[in-house]
């Protein structure tokens, strides 16, 4: 099911992404806990983007990592392409590329023999690695860079390099959190360009953003999440009607009540 | 994990191994370099930590209560100063003598050698008067065999001597 940008039809299949009243939390510093997620639910398909917003500290990037195994649910589960993230953890990350904060490129590697090793441990074929490595090289632009270490990219590099790795064994979902974060504007647009490649190709997009205008450009439907908890769930249109607001922005600080100016909700 | 991937694994990682100076450095120059200075220097300080441990035992002395005379003799054989002192052990630890000797009467007698292991000198002194008072044990056994009318080469079947031929 493949999807215009920017229709108000959305995913209306077979859910790949089923995410179930998902709760985390964690030892506080000062003792208790802290409850980071709280009863999240929400359902993604395939050949849609959809974006998680939320301030910082809201929760996005707990919930992304509970959805590429990298953190146990405190509570809740979630499936993805059929595969549950606590029961089958292996099988999810088959599933997904997933893209963290911290890129996570090597220092001493280059984006080649970056791309080259994890295509090895996702036990591709030298050939259709071969040919995938070229692929995202021309995607992204890598080409000149290709051979150059990691320590010595620059930032928009490094990220090319880190989205470049999460798409090489062309996983069904992705799960990009804040992938244009320090990226300046021509390399965010092809960062852009991927992700609605990626759409085009009929592949699940989870795309965590502070960026409203990219949101709002990429995103087939929106959650906004606030203190854990998702605060609501819909396409741009969906949104406008629910708050009467125009632009995301004033849409996103309205649904965290935060529309007067006041500075947090997230721990609401 | 199959063998492949332990194999991608390994090459990242000797890769990234030989691509980290501060690793290469710790790895290879520590070893090659600065272990073998180390030794070195070791090998030249230690013969002069022992010449001027010697050098102060002379100096210094050691105390000795011994009533055996052919034991006490022993001990003065060794040309070492032979120090009065009251409290042995207080002695040694306040360095006034390197190491003490003292006889504590029993069956058999035993000697008690009090010695301070942090110091150097004390250690050598105390070393020193075991060898000097072993050999006297060593003797005496000697003559207690000759009298019994045993050769004394029962506790000597054989010799071993060790010899250094470095240059």
């Amino acid at each position: 099911m493949v999807q215009a940008r920017g229709k108000a039809s959305v995913y209306a299949g077979r859910a790949v992404i089923e995410v179930r009243e998902l709760s985390k939390s964690f030892p506080g510093a000062k003792g208790g806990t802290v409850q980071a997620v709280e009863s999240v639910s929400f359902n993604v398909g395939f050949g849609e983007v959809f974006g998680l917003l939320g301030p910082n500290g809201a929760g996005k990037t707990t919930t992304l990592r509970m959805l590429a195994t990298l953190l146990r649910p405190s509570s809740g589960t979630a499936g993805v392409n059929g595969f549950d993230i606590v029961r089958e953890p292996a099988r999810v990350r088959a599933q997904i590329g997933f893209l963290s904060g911290d890129m996570g490129v090597y220092a001493r590697l280059t984006p080649r023999e970056m791309l080259d090793f994890f295509g090895r441990l996702y036990g591709m074929e030298p050939a259709r690695l071969a040919q995938r490595m070229a692929q995202l090289f021309e995607m992204f632009g890598m080409t000149p860079f290709a051979d150059v270490r990691g320590d010595k990219l620059s930032t928009g590099m490094k990220q090319k390099a880190a989205i470049a790795r999460s798409m090489l064994h062309d996983p069904p979902v992705l799960i990009l959190d804040e992938p244009t974060a320090g990226l300046d504007v021509p390399t965010a647009r092809v960062v852009e360009a991927a992700v609605l490649e990626a759409k085009q190709a009929g592949k699940c997009v989870v795309y965590s953003t502070h960026v409203m205008e990219e949101a709002e450009y990429l995103c087939d439907r929106i959650g906004v999440i606030g203190g854990g908890k998702l605060r609501a769930l819909g396409t741009m249109e969906e949104l406008r009607e629910r708050t009467g607001k125009q632009r995301l922005r004033e849409i996103f600080l309205d649904l965290l009540g935060m529309a007067d100016g006041r500075t947090a909700c997230a721990s609401q | 994990m199959r063998v492949s991937m332990i194999a991608a694994i390994m090459r990242k990682e000797l890769l990234d191994l030989l691509r980290d100076r501060r690793s290469l450095i710790s790895m290879l120059v520590v070893p090659l370099l600065v272990f073998p200075l180390l030794i070195s220097g070791m090998t030249r300080l230690m013969p002069r930590l022992q010449q001027r441990a010697e050098e102060d035992l002379q100096s210094m002395g050691i105390a000795a209560r011994v009533s055996n005379p052919a034991a006490r003799d022993a001990i003065e054989k060794l040309g070492l100063k032979i120090v009065e002192a009251d409290d042995f052990k207080a002695a040694v630890q306040k360095k006034t003598v390197a190491a003490a000797v003292e006889e504590v009467e029993g069956t058999p007698p035993r000697f008690l050698i009090y010695v301070d292991e942090s110091a150097p000198v004390s250690g050598t002194g105390g070393e020193r008067i075991r060898e000097a008072l072993t050999a006297f044990r060593d003797a005496k056994v000697r003559e207690s065999l000759r009298r019994s009318g045993i050769d004394g080469g029962v506790l000597t079947p054989f010799a071993i001597t060790r010899t250094n031929v470095a240059g």
